[in-house]
């Protein structure tokens, strides 16, 4: 890759942390695994029988693959596509697939939030999981436009999102607030005021919007206090956002090295402890496209 | 697949190239137990794998113990292993592999319960452990558990190396001791040890307030001083404690 064109891709890869990060694709990867337990399965909405007719999904913003891996190895009978915009992660999630030996696990560089490569109508299910870290609040509606074009009449395009860190603890309860600001403050929230994540009451009127019909939803909670399994994860999930979101942080100017210096080892304190508790919701809404 | 993945190698090359020394080294082993779970268990059989570090010994001394820093499994074993985490001595495999400076491979329960009679992991029934050396220096133990019998067949084998091999990129030159430096002592079993790592987290808040009255510490450097205690008190726990 020549240097004008590393520098293209970055430009237009709109992720608030760096995608390229190795640590980041190890955290996604864990976290893709945490998800899925989290909410019952791939598709907790939908039973296996909805899915015999299903022959082609694409998965938007694909990260690493855990998504795309864990259909293909499901459901062998279809035929699952990721994108995402980073060479090197689709480089990653392609040599996955190779010595998970899934055939059905297909992978390609794109940016989502231009015209995607692929023939109108081509999938029966567009799916997008956690995309709100790239997807800006003013080309959402193009994005989704996008999506539903390559979706095909009566398919369903599924969003998940969370809101995450309800807890007990102050420092953490901070932190994510900070989060949660400097989001806003990037223009990546549809936050009024950048109290919360703000995409959780969005999903269905952005989905309503585009014009995708008989829109359902369901919630599921991760709690990952300190006496549950999931502690362990969220753990490990927290200690690798303390350090990837630094950059965003003080270009956002939400606090300085100093006071995150502090910030950063309270958390760590707090999230040890016996009586840490915390929650995530993540929120799933799906329809079809008439 | 007979060999890591080039995909594999560059994405550890690009953790090594991108991040800061600390970073880069959680990166590494993270990315690196990732692929080993990836590789070889495609088919969700069940695999567990582990990375073992040496604890740092006080002052001059000798590095008495190993410590379990991170792991990940599939079923039966949870996808990350953090609970189990604990001291190795030289009653371990991972110990004895370290002491040894070479690799052991154990192809039946039966096979480990001979030599590591105080070692168990649930559900285990092969395993592998390869020391982590860099130029005769040792840092660590990568250890895999199969619960297959005779899992680690040769190709196996010859790949769990090369993941030790590449494991060593995820060390800074401290944390790499001579093999005449390990003179390990012998840990109780998990179970009794099980009580006391729970106190750890605390433990280390507390040395926290205590150090940083003096100046300001990591919470890196409270965990790295109570280990050495904990260690300490669990090489030397009372005859009661251990019956």
């Amino acid at each position: 890759m020549t240097q004008d064109n590393r520098e293209q891709e970055q430009s237009d890869n709109t992720y608030l942390i760096d995608a390229e990060s190795a640590l980041e694709m190890a955290r996604l990867l864990d976290q893709d695994k945490v998800l899925t337990r989290g909410m019952n399965g791939i598709f907790s909405e939908q039973e296996d029988s909805d899915l015999a007719s299903v022959s082609h999904i694409l998965d938007v913003a694909c990260g690493p693959g855990g998504w795309v891996h864990e259909v293909a190895r499901q459901y062998p009978h279809i035929e699952v596509t990721g994108i995402d915009i980073s060479k090197n992660t689709i480089s990653y999630a392609k040599a996955h697939a190779r010595v998970l030996n899934l055939k059905n696990a297909h992978f390609a560089v794109m940016n989502a939030l231009k015209p995607l490569d692929f023939p109108d109508e081509s999938f029966d299910i567009v799916n997008m999981r956690t995309v709100v870290g790239f997807v800006p609040p003013d080309q959402w509606a193009t994005y989704l436009t996008e999506c539903k074009r390559v979706l095909r009449s009566g398919g369903i395009m599924r969003l998940t999102e969370g809101e995450y860190g309800f807890t007990n603890k102050p420092a953490h309860e901070t932190f994510m607030a900070l989060l949660n600001l400097a989001q806003h403050r990037a223009r990546h929230s549809f936050s009024p005021t950048g109290h919360n994540a703000g995409m959780l009451p969005m999903l269905r009127p952005l989905l309503k919007q585009v014009g995708i019909q008989n829109l359902q939803s369901r919630s599921h909670v991760i709690d990952y206090s300190f006496d549950m399994e999931a502690h362990v994860e969220g753990v490990e999930d927290i200690k690798y956002i303390l350090e990837l979101i630094q950059p965003l942080f003080f270009a956002t100017k939400v606090i300085t090295p100093e006071e995150y210096a502090k910030l950063h080892e309270q958390v760590l304190e707090e999230i040890q402890m016996e009586d840490f508790s915390g929650v995530t919701i993540m929120l799933t809404v799906w329809g079809e496209k008439p | 697949m007979q060999e890591i993945p080039s995909a594999f190698y560059e994405q550890v090359i690009q953790a090594y190239t991108s991040n800061q020394p600390l970073l880069r080294c959680s990166s590494i082993r993270v990315t690196i137990i990732q692929q080993i779970v990836s590789q070889l268990d495609p088919a969700l059989a069940g695999i567990a794998a582990s990375i073992s570090v040496c604890v740092p010994p006080h002052q001059d001394g000798g590095v008495r113990s190993l410590r379990e820093y991170i792991g990940r499994g599939t079923a039966p074993w949870h996808s990350h292993l953090e609970n189990r985490l604990g001291f190795l001595g030289i009653e371990s495999p991972q110990g004895h592999a370290i002491a040894q400076g070479r690799s052991i491979v154990m192809q039946s329960h039966e096979e480990k319960v001979i030599h590591y009679p105080g070692h168990h992991v649930a559900w285990e029934k092969s395993a592998i452990a390869c020391p982590l050396i860099q130029a005769g220096n040792v840092a660590g133990c990568l250890y895999i558990s199969s619960p297959q019998k005779d899992f680690f067949e040769e190709t196996l084998t010859s790949i769990a190396q090369s993941y030790a091999n590449l494991l060593t990129l995820g060390f800074l030159p401290h944390e790499f001791y001579n093999l005449k430096q390990i003179t390990l002592g012998i840990m109780p079993p998990n179970v009794v040890q099980q009580p006391h790592l729970q106190k750890f987290q605390p433990r280390v808040s507390q040395r926290m307030r205590e150090l940083q009255k003096c100046k300001p510490v990591s919470r890196s450097d409270a965990e790295t001083s109570v280990l050495q205690d904990m260690e300490e008190e669990l090489l030397h726990l009372p005859y009661q404690e251990l019956a």
